[in-house]
């Protein structure tokens, strides 16, 4: 908790002659905070899905709903009120135990993930120096979820689902773990705030350009985008609940609240997705320029302090900046997101798994170590190794620099070169076959 | 760049962006969606839809009795008609039914009255509680003259009058 939050309190409550402690402060704005995050996460949800559902429809020239409410904006709300009225559905064969907690599992994690999200260097539901580590732990308990819905429903293609989405969420969550890896390697720290503020401190050597994906990792950003949306079975990579070929795949055999349990966590987990990549790679909740807030650099929230004269508005202002700015990138992220559904048909199991092993995992793991050359060659202290004379020097960082090139073209192009003549070699011998 | 076209994931990438283009065109076209009951289709003078008897313009029945239509209607007993001559040897047309729940909309009725009268309205709101209330009666096929002289302004025939 701030301390002048702490102050405000104090004051507030020393007519009732209590006072706070600063644990007990700290609990409490703990739960506040949580409670505060999971309730804003839903709001974020029950627009997605409106979001979603209309996004599509442009991309496909239809208008999407619009019977309810202005521009069908209470569509969600009329859908969550039938889903609560539905009835509670339970066929025989079904473990009852496992099925209800199945959608708890899928669905609680990923509110904790939102949680340790910071929206602003304050808004930060849990705010712990390893929350990167513990949002991919979490994650994966989710997939738990997922399979034992599969699992209980007692349903051969509930249970495929189930499997495939737990084939997937390992093999994806390899990429994805090892993406961000390169961000933590060359921030040097798990604490999501300190990566967000490592961005935007580059600010000054990096003329507006305080973005990771930018100058360090370009690759590791398209890797961390593919297994994101693998980990959150959206098409291109939805085989855990293909309509056409298992129903609707784990979910099949789930009625009313249950499954807007399920559809709720899965928006949500998209949600979170989404913020970790505008975390660890588009400079979370600072802007691309004037050095991460705008109003301040342009004196806009003193000047509002002094002219409306409300003491740490000033510091309102700034908050409210930066939720925009991550809301603004999160958004953007949901879109594409969006519109890649749009565009992609799903892939086949095989190449599902093959896409991860065979490329990305290989990929990610260049990229890891293109990341290490870099951290080292900025941490590189300019010593002389060897001197060419006539004011020639060549020092350390220009070795890491050669270094760095190179495992650019021979590693990222090279790799991307041999796995382009394997598909070639592949498509010849199937043309000799036919 | 020759070189990053044979690259088999270089263009692959190319080739997933250009067909996001695609779709992205897509999104700044107006939508295609008819909003049916506030909007109607645009349909065309020869839709095959409900069947209906015309006037002549002045609204007396054109109908001859014949019933040529009844006979070349493929559904059994589909159009019955029932008439009786007056005293100037005059048709006067007593009943005439169509159960429009068991019409498919064949046209060949139309094509064979030999005086232009059943003919088929651009209309496809034939739903109904109960098919009893399909069966329509001699009232409610008989257009009107003025409805009748428009539906013969759109097909390129002259007004009827005696």
């Amino acid at each position: 908790m701030p301390a002048w939050l702490l102050q405000l309190f104090n004051e507030l409550l020393s007519p009732l002659g209590l006072t706070l402690t600063s644990n007990l402060a700290l609990l409490i704005w703990g739960v506040v905070l949580f409670t505060g995050i999971a309730i804003l996460g839903q709001a974020a949800v029950i627009f997605m899905v409106l979001m979603e559902r209309k996004v599509l429809a442009w991309l496909t020239q239809r208008k999407g709903p619009n019977r309810v409410g202005p521009w069908g904006i209470l569509q969600t709300l009329a859908d969550g009120v039938k889903l609560l009225f539905k009835e509670d559905i339970m066929t025989s064969g079904q473990d009852k135990l496992l099925f209800t907690l199945a959608p708890a599992i899928f669905f609680l994690p990923v509110f904790v993930i939102i949680a340790l999200i910071p929206f602003t260097d304050y808004l930060q539901g849990i705010a712990i120096p390893s929350a990167a580590l513990l949002i991919f732990a979490l994650s994966s308990i989710s997939v738990i979820g997922v399979v034992l819905a599969g699992w209980a429903s007692n349903n051969k293609y509930s249970l495929i689902g189930g499997m495939r989405s737990a084939a997937q969420a390992i093999s994806y969550e390899i990429p994805l773990v090892l993406a961000v890896l390169g961000v933590v390697v060359y921030t040097g720290t798990l604490d999501l705030q300190a990566i967000v503020s490592a961005q935007n401190e580059n600010f000054a050597v990096f003329n507006g350009l305080n973005w990771f994906v930018i100058w360090l990792t370009p690759v590791g950003f398209l890797i961390f985008l593919i297994s994101a949306i693998a980990e959150l079975n959206r098409i291109p990579f939805d085989l855990p609940e293909a309509e056409s070929e298992l129903v609707s795949g784990y979910n099949t055999e789930y009625t009313g609240m249950k499954f807007a349990l399920f559809f709720l966590a899965e928006y949500a987990a998209l949600f979170a997705m989404c913020a970790l990549m505008a975390i660890f790679f588009f400079g979370g909740y600072y802007a691309p320029l004037f050095g991460g807030l705008v109003t301040q650099f342009f004196g806009i929230d003193q000047f509002l302090q002094s002219t409306l004269n409300v003491p740490g508005l000033a510091l309102l202002v700034q908050q409210v900046e930066m939720i925009s700015w991550m809301l603004i990138k999160i958004y953007c992220f949901i879109f594409i997101a969006m519109w890649l559904r749009g565009t992609l048909p799903r892939l086949k199991p095989d190449q599902l798994m093959g896409f991860s092993w065979k490329f990305l995992i290989p990929l990610s793991l260049i990229n890891v170590f293109m990341i290490a050359i870099q951290k080292m060659w900025v941490l590189s202290g300019n010593i002389p190794i060897l001197d060419l004379g006539s004011g020639l020097v060549i020092t350390d960082s220009h070795i890491y620099g050669v270094l760095w090139l190179a495992a650019l073209v021979f590693g990222v192009g090279g790799f991307t070169h041999f796995m382009s003549s394997l598909f070639n070699k592949q498509l010849e011998a199937r043309i000799a076959k036919a | 760049m020759s070189f990053l076209e044979d690259n088999k994931v270089v263009s692959g990438m190319i080739e997933i962006g250009r067909g996001m283009g695609t779709v992205m065109k897509h999104y700044f076209r107006p939508p295609v969606t008819l909003e049916y009951p506030e909007v109607m289709p645009d349909l065309s003078n020869r839709f095959h839809g409900r069947l209906s008897l015309l006037t002549k313009s002045d609204g007396t029945d054109l109908c001859v009795g014949c019933k040529a239509c009844a006979r070349v209607c493929p559904c059994d007993d589909l159009i019955q008609i029932e008439m009786h001559r007056d005293e100037n040897k005059k048709p006067v047309i007593d009943r005439f039914t169509i159960d429009m729940g068991r019409c498919i909309f064949c046209g060949n009725c139309t094509e064979v009255c030999p005086v232009d009268c059943i003919k088929m309205l651009p209309d496809f709101e034939l739903a109904g509680y109960s098919r009893e209330e399909l069966v329509l009666d001699k009232h409610d096929l008989t257009l009107s003259g003025d409805e009748s002289d428009e539906w013969r302004l759109a097909h390129d025939m002259k007004p009827l009058v005696e």
